[in-house]
């Protein structure tokens, strides 16, 4: 008992501290960023391959900025992280972001954008000789997403719908994505949306065959993932969001134009092998958010149920994002 | 000891079972794959994960990984035994407080500690701090209950024995109780060892970081292959596992040796 | 087992009269209720922090009970209150963690006798006993959905090999531990195996490993929530849905309800445990 006394005397502790501590810094040099040293939560995935870069290139130590990163185990998962102040940045699927925001619970804003997707970056999949070769034919199956609630259900829902079907006409189960290829290969989901390079791989050791380019058509540019801060965090050290958002933006700049520069930074903080790497299309790098498509999932979120009420999505827009 | 361990029938030897039973497992899992039982892209045969797991050992981020693990593990533990021993003593040898405290206990102990994660990343602002405080959570309650049922086999005598002679009631703890509780105290601990273990890797895996093995599993999914990864640093955990347990289960024998609860 | 006290006589409540009967009862019962006033107390600190803190990831308990209620409790008495969502979600979770900690039971008996007895097959199986508690569930779920494909022979499997552990464990220490004398003697008196181990080993280890069971009973919660990570139902799934969904009331309840069941099963586990051997003392 006394363990739990003294750790929740530690809870209270540490509440405080994060109540006091909100960006206390040592004195600043005069026109530098606030918060120098910042640390950045992410998913190992292709996404986020600009800030690999910026860190590799010096951009961020130009600015002024120390970073860190740490990996996450999903958006939603790290928003405490980011609440709590173990996370000053966290790159974060926009549905996650809006649940957060929507809730109540967090106020955060979205500080830059990472990723829109492509032609070709999303597959819905099925196993070689399927009888589903239409979004039609999926009613009554199952799909494999990596996270229900998610970027991945709302895009499939909205593809549905280009087809008459609701929602509730398939069943969504939860896979990671590494272990997809073994469920579709089993049966145990008939359909699975894949990104690079799952996709890729997918196809190469079991035949499986493409459904849906999911993110072309009626979905295309569909904004995937930005980096959010806390509110409190953007009043306080808007310098630092400003710097951060200079170095990612020419990072990102660097990343459309030059693949080879992703390819290499893939290697740094992934288990993706190069030759895999070179067989990925990306180039879905995006220097800034943009309000009317990040909105549109938003009002897509409405209608399918994850918002109760319309959701104004510039309110969590911070300065600059938007280009 | 050495000639005998190796002129003796083999069947009498620890280490050579252990290898027969354990290859025979292998081959086995082997076997399953090979024949198609189990599917190879659903899971990977024996072999590659080995391959794996070999590699992984030449790798020196994973071992940083690994270090880091063991690390937190250690100090959870630690904090943990600190801990739960005393409140283990003071539930144990004083009735009226552990009557009161019982519904507590009872209402907090299977509470999941994977459960509080989300609710811990709100309020530790450190991960590592995050990482110990569920370790704790989790390997207390060993600790906690084996104290309390160790006091209760004290033997009478000897506390009436020293109470009669004029010692107090502090005395009589620390000469004759914890004495005799502490093969059961370390039972617990031993017990307490691998939730530990398992709690530093399901937090690093739920709730991400820069480093622990269960961050390298987390990276492991960003790649196709990331399942034989996955599995191959699971086998890391489970090895480091027998090698905690097995150093337990060696200081046990050394320091209690003259108690007779601790053939194993 | 020699130690056990001897159970308390019938003979000197029935020569009483009635009267005072009832006001013992009601004593007991009184003096039980109050060795709960914690209960209390720490509910009312509980609310009085949280309202002070005014946090929202720290909502006071009147507003999770509030929150379950909503979310849960809002039947009929005929179903113990339990709305349509509870009655989709509760049994079979619990079914689930019932069905997984009967096979560890039965699985953990039958392979700790075994190890307890046979110091050759210990020798066989110890590394990989050892190597196997030691794996993080989270970690093994792959393992188990690639083997049992997903829902609910897959969460029970997971279930199973997460619990197994101190069942197995103690009954092999129990077994190993029976006094030889005993043993000697009913080999004197001509009991077969199946005897011997039935009415010797079996009853001599009972205590131990209802201590294993009880242990098993409380990380079987445990695992039940992590076996329902990749599932669609069940009370891990809504805690995790509740995270998802930045529902902190909502997690909160969870865990809460876990909480309680855990209670509930530790309860129900020790009436069940005093029963059982309170028979098996009888017998002897």
């Amino acid at each position: 008992m006394l363990g739990f006394r003294r750790l929740s005397a530690l809870c209270v502790a540490a509440l405080l501290l994060t109540a006091c501590g909100g960006g206390g810094n040592s004195a600043p040099p005069a026109n530098g960023p606030e918060k120098t040293e910042i640390r950045i939560g992410m998913l190992p995935l292709p996404e986020v391959a600009p800030i690999q870069i910026a860190i590799d290139k010096g951009y961020f130590t130009a600015e002024g900025l120390k970073v860190q990163t740490e990996l996450i185990s999903g958006g939603a998962a790290a928003m405490p992280d980011l609440v709590s102040g173990k996370l000053d940045i966290l790159h974060s699927n926009y549905v996650s972001a809006l649940l957060a925001s929507a809730s109540g619970t967090v106020k955060i804003k979205i500080v830059g954008a990472a990723y829109t997707a492509q032609p070709g970056n999303f597959l819905l999949m099925t196993k070689k000789g399927s009888p589903i070769t239409e979004i039609a034919d999926m009613k009554g199956h199952t799909v494999g997403v990596n996270t229900l609630n998610n970027i991945s259900t709302l895009s499939v829902s909205a593809l549905l719908k280009t087809a008459g079907l609701r929602p509730e006409d398939v069943k969504f189960v939860e896979r990671p994505f590494p272990e997809m290829a073994g469920a579709l290969d089993s049966g145990q989901v008939d359909v699975a949306l894949l990104p690079e390079p799952f996709h890729q791989a997918a196809a190469k050791t079991l035949g499986a065959v493409t459904l849906s380019d999911i993110f072309s058509g009626t979905l295309t540019d569909f904004p995937i993932a930005g980096y959010l801060v806390t509110d409190a965090f953007a009043q306080q050290n808007p310098k630092t969001v400003a710097a951060f958002q200079r170095a990612l933006r020419k990072a990102t700049e660097l990343a459309r134009s030059d693949s080879t520069q992703v390819t290499a930074a893939l290697q740094k903080y992934t288990k993706i092998d190069q030759a895999t790497a070179s067989t990925m299309k990306l180039g879905g790098f995006t220097t800034t958010v943009d309000p009317a498509r990040v909105q549109r999932v938003a009002d897509l979120m409405l209608e399918f149920g994850y918002l109760k009420q319309k959701f104004d999505v510039s309110s969590i827009l911070a300065g600059g994002a938007s280009g | 000891m050495i000639p005998r361990l190796l002129f003796r029938r083999p069947f009498d030897s620890a280490l050579f079972c252990g290898f027969l039973g354990v290859t025979g497992l292998l081959l086995l899992a082997e076997a399953a794959g090979r024949l198609g039982l189990v599917s190879t892209v659903q899971f990977p045969l024996a072999s590659t994960v080995l391959v794996a797991a070999a590699g992984l050992a030449a790798d020196p981020e994973f071992l940083l990984d690994v270090g880091a693990t063991f690390a937190a593990w250690a100090m959870g533990l630690a904090l943990t035994v600190a801990v739960a021993v005393p409140a283990g003593l003071l539930l144990g040898s004083v009735p009226a407080v552990e009557r009161a405290l019982r519904p507590v206990i009872e209402f907090l102990r299977p509470i999941p500690s994977v459960a509080l994660i989300p609710l811990a990343a709100f309020v530790f602002t450190e991960r590592l701090d995050m990482k110990i405080a569920m370790i704790m959570y989790a390997s207390t309650w060993p600790i906690l209950i084996n104290t309390m049922y160790g006091l209760r086999e004290v033997d009478p005598l000897a506390k009436e024995t020293l109470r009669t002679f004029g010692f107090g009631r502090l005395a009589v703890l620390l000469r004759v109780s914890l004495p005799s509780t502490a093969p059961f105290i370390a039972t617990g601990v031993r017990v307490a060892a691998t939730i530990a273990l398992i709690l530093a890797i399901s937090t690093e895996l739920l709730a991400g970081g820069s480093d622990g093995i269960g961050a390298f599993i987390i990276l492991a999914g960003s790649s196709p292959d990331g399942l034989t990864l996955t599995v191959a640093a699971t086998v890391w955990a489970g090895l480091l596992g027998i090698a905690t347990n097995g150093a337990f289960v060696w200081a046990e024998r050394r320091i209690f040796h003259w108690h007779p609860g601790t053939a194993r | 087992m020699t130690t056990r006290p001897p159970a308390p006589t019938k003979g000197l409540s029935t020569r009483r009269s009635f009267g005072p009967r009832v006001g013992t009862a009601l004593r007991a019962a009184l003096s039980r209720l109050a060795r709960l006033w914690i209960v209390p107390v720490v509910l009312l600190v509980w609310e009085l922090a949280t309202r002070a803190m005014r946090h929202p990831f720290f909502p006071p308990p009147s507003l999770i009970v509030t929150h379950m209620r909503e979310l849960w409790f809002t039947g009929s008495p005929a179903t113990l209150w339990l709305n349509d969502t509870a009655l989709a979600n509760f049994p079979q979770s619990l079914g689930r963690l019932l069905a997984g900690w009967v096979l560890a039971g039965v699985g953990g008996v039958t392979l700790g006798v075994a190890i307890g007895r046979s110091s050759l097959l210990y020798r066989f199986l110890d590394p990989i006993i050892q190597f196997g508690r030691a794996l993080p569930a989270p970690a093994l779920l792959p393992m188990f959905l690639a083997l049992f494909s997903t829902g609910t022979r897959m969460q029970v499997a997971t279930i199973t090999f997460g619990i197994v552990w101190p069942v197995l464990f103690n009954a092999a220490d129990g077994a190993r531990s029976v006094e030889p004398g005993h043993l000697e003697t009913a080999r004197v008196f001509g009991l077969s195996r199946g005897q011997r181990l039935a009415r010797v080993i079996l009853p001599s280890a009972a205590p131990k490993i209802f201590a294993g069971l009880r242990l098993s009973l409380s990380l079987a919660l445990i695992l039940m929530v992590i076996a329902e990570f990749f599932s669609t139902e069940g009370i891990g799934f809504q805690l995790r849905a509740a995270q998802r969904a930045f529902d902190l009331p909502g997690v909160w309840g969870a865990i809460v309800l876990l909480g309680i069941l855990g209670y509930l099963l530790n309860q129900g586990f020790l009436l069940l445990e005093k029963r059982a051997l309170t028979w098996h003392d009888a017998k002897m």
